[in-house]
This record gives C-alpha cells, structure tokens and sequence, in this order.
C-alpha cells in the first residue's frame, strides 16, 4: 500500500481554491437570476397596455438593475448594463438620468445603438448635445479612441510582454528581443502616462439632472449668467468646487462660465 | 241485615246525589290550539280557544284577556260534548320573528266565573328554506340558528355581521362545534366575536356575533353548522352531573356571493372605494407658500354613506399634475377616523418653482345599489413656491414660456388606464454574467504588474549575478591545469573525455581573458582569433560524436586539444 502525503500547502492552495470556485459559481448564478429578471421585466414594460403597467413594470425593472450596478461596480466592463439601466430611465421618462446612463455606456462601448438613444433622449429632454471640445490631455491619453479599461488593458498587456522578454535577456543574450522589451516598454510607460495625466488633468464631465440657473456665485442670491436656466440633461465640465462641495464650478458650451449646486449635477 | 241496611242507604245516595249533582254548577276548561300554518316569521298567529262548560253558563267572549289587554274573539262553533258544550272561538295574535315563545293564559269569564288557560310553548318558523332545525330529546331544547345582519350580497370592503343563536333550556356542555360563519371564505373578521348570553322566558339563548368584511369575489356556501352537547344539571356541589345521551342542534348552510367589481366604466382612480353617497375634500393644512423641498400638508376627508372607515387613500402619487412634479413622505399617511369622516394626512415636496397649485385630485368609489362608478375631484389649490433658500423676500421668477406647438392642458400627463406611447428607443442589451465582469486586466489593478515585474527583473538578475560568481569561483585561475591533468588520467574510451576537453578549453579561454564567463556555449564564441579555433574544433568534436561517420582516435584528439590549450595565451587587452 502506498500512502500519499500531501504538503499542507498544496493542500491549503487546492481547498482555498476550491473554495473560491464555488464562491464565484454561485455569485454568478445570483446574478444571472437577477439580470433575468430584470430583462423579463423590461420585456413586460415594453409590451404592457396601460401606462400604469409600463411604469410597475419599469420601475421594478429599474430597481433589479440599479441593485446589479451596485453590487458589481460597472466602471471598468463593457458598458451594457449602463445602457439597460439608460433605457429604463427613458421608459420612466427620466430623460436626464437616461442622458447620464447613456454617457458612461458610450464611454465603455462605441456600440451605435447608445448614441441613437442619446439622441432620442436629448430631444425628449430639450437639451443639446455639448461642443466637442478635446483638449491636448484627451489626444494624449488616447481618450479619445480608447476607452479607460481598454488602455488598462492594452497597458497591462504590453508591460507584460516587456518584462517576459527582458526576463529572457537576462539569461539568454538575444539583441533582438531586448529591443523590443523596450519598444513594449515605452509603449506602456506612455499609456500610464497619459493615464496619469487624465487622472490628474483630464476633463470631468458631469450632468444636470434639475434645471438649475448657472449662476455667477456660488450662491442662489447671484445673478444667472444665462438668460434661461438649463435644461436638465445637459452636460456641463466640471472645473471647481466651492463651499466644501454643495456648489461646482462649471462651463458650459466652452465658453460660459458659472456655479450650479452639487445635487443638480451626477459626474459621467 | 246490615247489608240490606248498606244497599238500601247506597240507593238512597244514587238517587239523592246524582240529581243533586246536575244541579250543581260544572267548571268550564279552557284550552287554545294554535294553527301550525300560521307559526311562521311575519306571519300573524291564528289560534283556537276552546271552552268546554255547561249549557247553562254562558261564555263572555267579551271578557277575553290575554297579558292583561283585551283578546277579540271570533266565535266559530259549538259542539256538544258529554257534560256540556264546546265553545269555539277563533282569536289572531301580531306576527312574531322566528323563535321559542311561550304563550302566557288566556282568562275569560264563563258563567259569571273567570277561567284560564294554561300556559304553553310555541315555535315560530323562518319563511325561508334555510329552517333551524329543532332537536329535542325528551324534555330538552337545544336550538342553533345562523344570524346574517346586513345582506347576502356583496362587494369587496362591505361589512355584514354574522353569527349564531343558540336556544336551548337545559345546561349544555358543547362536544363539538362547527359554526363556519365566523371565519366563511372570501371574508376578513374585523375585530373579536361578541358573546350575548341572555334567558327569554323558559329558555337560555347564546349569542355569538362577528364582524367580516367581503374580501374575494365568488359563491360561497357556508355550512351547514352544527353543535353537538351533552346536557347536564349543576347539583348542590356545583359540580356537573350529565344528562343520558346527546344532544345536535344543525343549520342548513347559507349562500352568500362577494360579486367583483365591474371592469366596464372603472376609473383609472378607483382602488375598492365602496359607498352609496360619499364625499371627498382635500384641505390644506400647512402654509402655501414654500420653497423646493418644503413640504405642503394635504388633508383628504371622505365622509358619506357607505364603508368610510375602510376607505382606500386615493392614489395622489400618479394622477395627472403629480408625477415629477411632487415627492410624496416616505412615511406612511396617518389615517384617522372620526366621527363619521376618515381623514388622511399625507406630506407632498414640491420639485420645481414652476408649480401654481396643487392640481385636484380625482377620488372614485362604487355604489353597489346602482352598479355604477362615481368620481368626485376635489378644487385645486393654488400655492406658491420658491426656490430653495431663497426665504419670503419677493423675487422675480421665471415664467415658463410656451413652446410653438405645444399646449399645456390639465393632462399634461397620461392617465393610468391610458394606452401608453409607442416606444421610440432601441431594446436593451441582452446581459450575460460576464457583462459585469470588469475586463481582464481592464481596471486600475493591473498597475500591480509594474511592481511585480519589476520585482521579478530584480531578482532574476540578482539569481544571474549569483550564478555567474558562484561559477567565477568554481573556475579560477589554474583550473585548466588541473582539468588537463584530469583529462590525463582518464581510461581510454571514457566518454567524458570529450566534455572535460571543452571544459578545460573554455576555462582556459576564461583564465586568459578571452571569454568573461567560463560557461559560454560554442556557438557564442566568435569565428576569429583563437576563439574561432577553438569553436571549430569543439564542433569537429561533436560532429564525430554525434554524426557517426567514424570514431576519431582519442589520442590524437588529446593531443589536438593539448595543441590549441597551449596556444591559447593570454588575451593583451583585459
């Protein structure tokens, strides 16, 4: 008979993944549930009869998907589940907070679909699409091609490879392949760069959802800089804060300049 | 002797006595005989009073009492009968509800004497099917009928009381009890049963009454109901001492029907409202002038005819001039029913300075005995709001103007019942799990690489710079000497021979300053100098070790090596 000893590392590293497995199978399995049934619901509002039925249905809808963004953190994904939640809002006649969704899909996802529905959204909201302005910043971090996970993907993988060919070097003297270690190098080290540089000095953008005056204070007893207030749905860029951030500096269209209140506005 | 003397005087007796008496006056009986025909609910009570009596006394049918008030009489007939006549009158009673009764005596006066009846127990019917049905055993009455106040009928929210009456004139100990008009289907109780224990006459009556309100349409047959006891008697011990036997009193079951509301002609603000005439205001009780976010206080009263205190709150969240407009609390209304009159308080936050007044709000009810919805709106409020912090000073607000186009009506937004707007937008994504996944290495994570990488360069270079000492050392200067002599002392045919050559060669090259690591492949050495010689040979070598084309003799392959060892000086530029 032979006996087989296991090191208690091995050991621990196999039941700790194990573990883990059963973890990750089962949180996905409650999310596929819940991403079922907030499709199922969505489907129901679609075909409801009666506007009373649309706004049950949409709302429970809503709330399945909004439990989902919290839960799972969409930032860094592909952006759908931004625009399911865009689409909801829209059927709630929402249109602001439909215009904000739709923003940060587009952002994660070039999909033509999330532009149309902005587009819809922004005529139903009356408000209009803003300047296209793109700063030095955004052409450098490549913002304007790439999204944010998709430079951190492209980052990760080119220092990746830089440091399996230069590991190779280092033991092997091949000329070539330190050459392009370096070329994988400079690349990533520019993507953190301009990574870095948007983190710090990029444009923040961010939404009304009321409509709010944009005043010349940070203040309601200041004059309005427009004649009308905005339309909620318009996106503004943020530049400052005052008042330990109950008021935001803001510019509008790129050339006004004004203060709206923090809780009128939602960042993309 | 004697027995003549008793004969004579028993004669004497007969003939004396028996003229005598039919002389003296006879006493009159009377009896009544109710007609079992006319023992039913609302229907008045006939009977018959017979009054036997000699012919000679005359019935005053004038004189007729019953609980001390004058009884008309109709006479019928008379009849004779040994010892007399049998006087017949008909007399009427006013109808009675179902139940046991005892009818007290009749007294009349016959021949100048007051007579009267005994009293006697009677049973008046229900005029409908579902009859109580009467157990008696022996001397014992135990009774159970089924008490339905209200209708029969209903709709959700109308409230009826049912229950039992239970007669009985014996003590009953209850066995077993099936009284399923307490809890029947398709009803909600409202609050406890209520016990009424009471006597009636002779008997003991046990009401039991519960409140329900209609829930669930539908047809419901509840029953039938039965109480099964067994009669007792208390002794002096107040302990119980059972009768013989058993005892059941049953009901027929009863039907009742919860009928749904109407679909055809329901408004989009009805929510089970139910009444004949109701009345709805809306009062407000905080100030109307307030800023965005302040709350206004609003007071809907319904009073009226009908189930006011169980009188949904009209749903002011989404009729037309609400939604997006006002917030409702989070906190539930406080309901309050007082006199008469619910009262429901509710908080609104208004949204926007564009808002005039608190639009009217639409409350609707049914009425059951028209079959037909009614809706009372309430008056608008006209109220004032301002943005926030701006205090009561006076400012200037901005008055929205209208778009080309677009008129501004009551119902600027859809009602509830109303078919909704075709959708203008593109469907949803179909999500997956791996949709909300972040992307492989697509978060700020991945900026771990940079350390690790860097960490892993550091310490294979650290492990290459070891290596490379630790081999500096194991080859140091004078190790091709000894490595020659190991080569010397090698048998013939060893197959190190050929490793041991290249090792020596490369130590030397090393000892010499023509190589920098003693542990080069031959290929990285270069083709020139003496380096290129002794690439070459070492590739002779290992072409014959590894071709096969013939063994090279081992002795002139030493004595090669030896050869390209000795010429290998050292380098002049270290």
């Amino acid at each position: 008979m032979y006996r087989v000893s296991l090191s208690p590392v091995v050991i621990f590293i196999v039941s700790f993944t194990l573990v883990m497995g059963i973890y990750v199978f089962m949180m996905r399995h409650a999310a596929h549930t819940v991403i079922e049934d907030a499709a199922e619901l969505y489907k129901k509002g679609e075909m409801a009869q009666t506007v009373f039925e649309r706004q049950t249905y949409f709302n429970q809808a809503l709330q399945l998907y909004a439990d989902l963004e919290n839960k799972y953190d969409p930032r860094y994904t592909n952006g759908k589940l931004y625009y399911n939640i865009g689409n909801t809002f829209y059927q709630l006649n929402q249109y602001p907070f439909a215009i904000l969704y739709y923003l940060k899909a587009s952002k994660l996802n070039s999909d033509a679909r999330i532009q149309e529905n902005l587009a819809t959204a922004r005529t139903k909201a009356g408000a209009e699409a803003p300047k296209v302005r793109r700063g030095f910043i955004d052409t450098f971090s490549l913002e304007r091609w790439l999204s944010l996970p998709s430079r951190l993907q492209i980052f990760s993988y080119t220092a990746l490879l830089g440091f399996i060919l230069f590991s190779v070097t280092i033991w092997r003297s091949q000329p070539l392949l330190r050459i392009a270690s370096y070329a994988f190098f400079s690349l990533s080290a520019y993507l953190l760069l301009g990574l870095i540089s948007q983190a710090f000095w990029g444009m923040e953008e961010a939404v009304l959802i009321n409509g709010e005056n944009l005043r010349k204070g940070a203040s309601q007893e200041f004059a309005s800089v427009l004649e009308e207030p905005l339309n909620p749905g318009t996106v503004l860029e943020v530049i400052g804060e005052e008042k330990n951030g109950e008021w935001l500096k803001v510019v509008f269209n790129e050339d006004q300049m004004g203060y709206v209140p923090a809780k009128s506005l939602r960042k993309i | 002797m004697v027995a003549l003397v008793f004969r004579t005087l028993c004669l004497i007796c007969i003939g004396i006595v028996l003229p005598l008496s039919k002389l003296l006056p006879e006493e009159a009986r009377v009896t009544v005989e109710l007609k079992k025909e006319s023992l039913k609910e609302g229907v008045p009570i006939e009977a018959d009073l017979s009054i036997v009596h000699s012919k000679e006394d005359q019935v005053n049918d004038k004189s007729a009492l019953f609980e001390g008030n004058p009884l008309k009489l109709r006479f019928l007939k008379d009849a004779e009968v040994p010892g007399g006549v049998r006087s017949t009158y008909r007399f009427t009673l006013e109808a009675k509800s179902k139940g046991l009764y005892v009818l007290p005596p009749i007294t009349i006066v016959v021949g100048g004497n007051e007579v009267s009846s005994s009293r006697q127990a009677f049973e008046v019917g229900n005029n409908q099917e579902a009859q109580a049905q009467v157990q008696s055993s022996g001397n014992i009455l135990f009774r159970i009928e089924p008490i339905i106040e209200g209708r029969q009928v209903f709709y959700p929210g109308q409230r009826a009381v049912f229950g039992y009456r239970l007669a009985y004139n014996q003590n009953v100990e209850l066995t077993k009890d099936n009284m399923p008009l307490l809890d029947p289907p398709g009803f909600k109780k409202i609050g406890g049963e209520d016990i009424k224990n009471f006597r009636k006459g002779s008997l003991a009556y046990r009401e039991i009454r519960q409140v329900v309100q209609a829930k669930t349409p539908g047809r419901y047959v509840i029953g039938p109901s039965v109480v099964v006891g067994r009669p007792y008697e208390m002794t002096l011990f107040q302990t119980k001492e059972y009768l013989a036997g058993t005892v059941e009193a049953k009901a027929d079951p009863v039907i009742l029907e919860v009928k749904a509301f109407p679909e055809k002609g329901k408004p989009a603000s009805f929510n089970g409202a139910i009444g004949k005439k109701l009345t709805f205001k809306v009062v407000l009780q905080s100030f109307s002038d307030v800023n965005v976010g302040d709350k206004f206080t609003l007071s809907l009263e319904i009073a009226g005819d009908g189930e006011i205190e169980t009188a949904p709150m009209p749903e002011v969240c989404c009729q037309p001039g609400f939604p997006g407009r006002f917030k409702p609390s989070d906190i539930p209304p406080a309901e309050i029913f007082k006199n008469g009159i619910k009262y429901i308080v509710i908080d609104l936050a208004p949204l926007s300075t564009s808002i005039k007044e608190i639009p009217s709000i639409e409350f609707s009810y049914f009425n059951p005995e028209k079959e037909e919805y009614q809706s009372i709106r309430s008056e608008p409020i006209p109220v004032k709001v301002r943005p926030t912090s701006e205090g009561l000073q006076e400012i200037k607000e901005e008055v929205e103007t209208e778009k080309p186009g677009q008129s501004r009506t009551e119902t600027d937004w859809p009602e509830l019942n109303a078919k909704p707007e075709q959708i203008e937008i593109q469907t949803i994504f179909p999500l997956t799990t791996n949709d909300l996944q972040p992307r492989f290495f697509g978060t700020f994570t991945s900026l771990w690489i940079l350390l690790f990488g860097g960490l892993a360069l550091i310490i294979q270079g650290d492990m290459r710079y070891r290596m490379e000492k630790r081999k500096g050392k194991e080859l140091k200067e004078g190790d091709s000497d000894r490595l020659w002599k190991e080569i010397e002392s090698l048998p013939p045919g060893s197959k190190d021979l050929y490793s041991k050559i290249s090792k020596a060669l490369f130590a030397k090259l090393f000892e010499t300053g023509h190589i920098t690591r003693p542990d080069l492949a031959a290929h990285e050495l270069s083709d020139d100098g003496i380096k290129g010689d002794v690439k070459r040979f070492l590739h002779e070598l290992e072409e014959d070790r590894f071709s096969g084309k013939g063994k090279k003799d081992p002795a002139s392959v030493k004595s090669e090596a030896l050869k390209l060892m000795q010429s290998i000086v050292i380098r002049k530029e270290r």
